[in-house]
């Protein structure tokens, strides 16, 4: 693979929590391609709505407008609640089973959101949390920020 | 000249809240890992409560903490399409090292389950 992946991880555990952290970015990478973030929900109640968690903010050192803002949102628990009545989705099934209606078996290809930011020593990120706020308590779930790189070849 | 092989390595969870390591060896004839596939027996377990490192010959490709369901597929997709590139990437001494964690999640609560990881792999004809 011709670059790193870097990962940072969050607990959060107070309603409106706000963390700083920082991205260091090694020396040799040339270039910030994808960034993706999940949820691992620890102590909260099922949640509907708009799926909101929190708001991040990434700022990049040494150069300015390189800065990346985004709602961190939850994935459904169920993607694909039903086949829509469309009787397409049954083709190659003889018989109308659970894998249709299984939002993980029918999802397609994760991929990273892209983004093409120059290198860089360090990332800063502050994350403010929007789910404990909207249920007004206080609630714990990890947030995991995946940022993919590319590398010069040695 | 070479050919593709797929081969495939199952870890089996058993309790809640842990982690699994488990090394592997490869077959000495395999010069390069091209692509990785996650799955398990219950799908939705490992995609709202895992995350792992692998390592290829004490290489690290996916650090600690990489989500499960980064690399997992559907069946919408093509066959072909299904398996993460990693490039050519040299096996050197033939161990895949994965560590596996499942931490709780509210949406899911834990039950034993079993995954497999894939790889996709270049061998070399004899």
């Amino acid at each position: 693979m011709n670059g790193n992946i870097l990962i940072e991880k969050l607990l959060v555990t107070r309603a409106s929590q706000q963390q700083y952290f920082q991205f260091n970015i090694p020396r040799d990478v040339t270039t910030i391609t994808g960034i993706l973030t999940t949820v691992q929900l620890i102590d909260v109640p099922v949640v509907s709505g708009t799926g909101q968690v929190g708001f991040l903010q990434l700022q990049s050192t040494g150069k300015a407008n390189g800065c990346y803002n985004s709602i961190v949102k939850l994935e459904p628990a169920v993607a694909l609640k039903s086949d829509l009545s469309l009787k397409s989705y049954q083709a190659g099934f003889t018989q109308t089973n659970a894998l249709l209606l299984n939002g993980l078996a029918q999802r397609g290809i994760t991929k990273p959101e892209i983004i093409n930011l120059s290198a860089c020593n360090n990332v800063y990120g502050n994350y403010k949390d929007l789910l404990g706020k909207i249920l007004s308590k206080d609630i714990q779930y990890r947030v995991a920020i995946t940022l993919w790189t590319k590398t010069i070849r040695l | 000249m070479s050919i593709i092989v797929k081969k495939r390595f199952d870890v089996a969870i058993t309790a809640a809240d842990k982690v699994y390591s488990q090394s592997f060896e490869l077959d000495k004839t395999i010069t390069f890992i091209k692509g990785i596939l996650l799955t398990a027996d219950k799908e939705d377990l490992l995609y709202y409560r895992g995350s792992q490192k692998i390592e290829v010959n004490k290489q690290e490709v996916f650090p600690e903490d990489y989500a499960s369901k980064l690399l997992m597929t559907g069946i919408n997709i093509s066959p072909n399409q299904r398996y993460y590139d990693t490039g050519n990437l040299p096996v050197g001494n033939g161990i895949v090292k994965i560590e596996y964690k499942d931490q709780n999640d509210t949406r899911l609560a834990f039950e034993p389950y079993r995954i497999s990881i894939y790889l996709d792999c270049e061998q070399r004809e004899l």
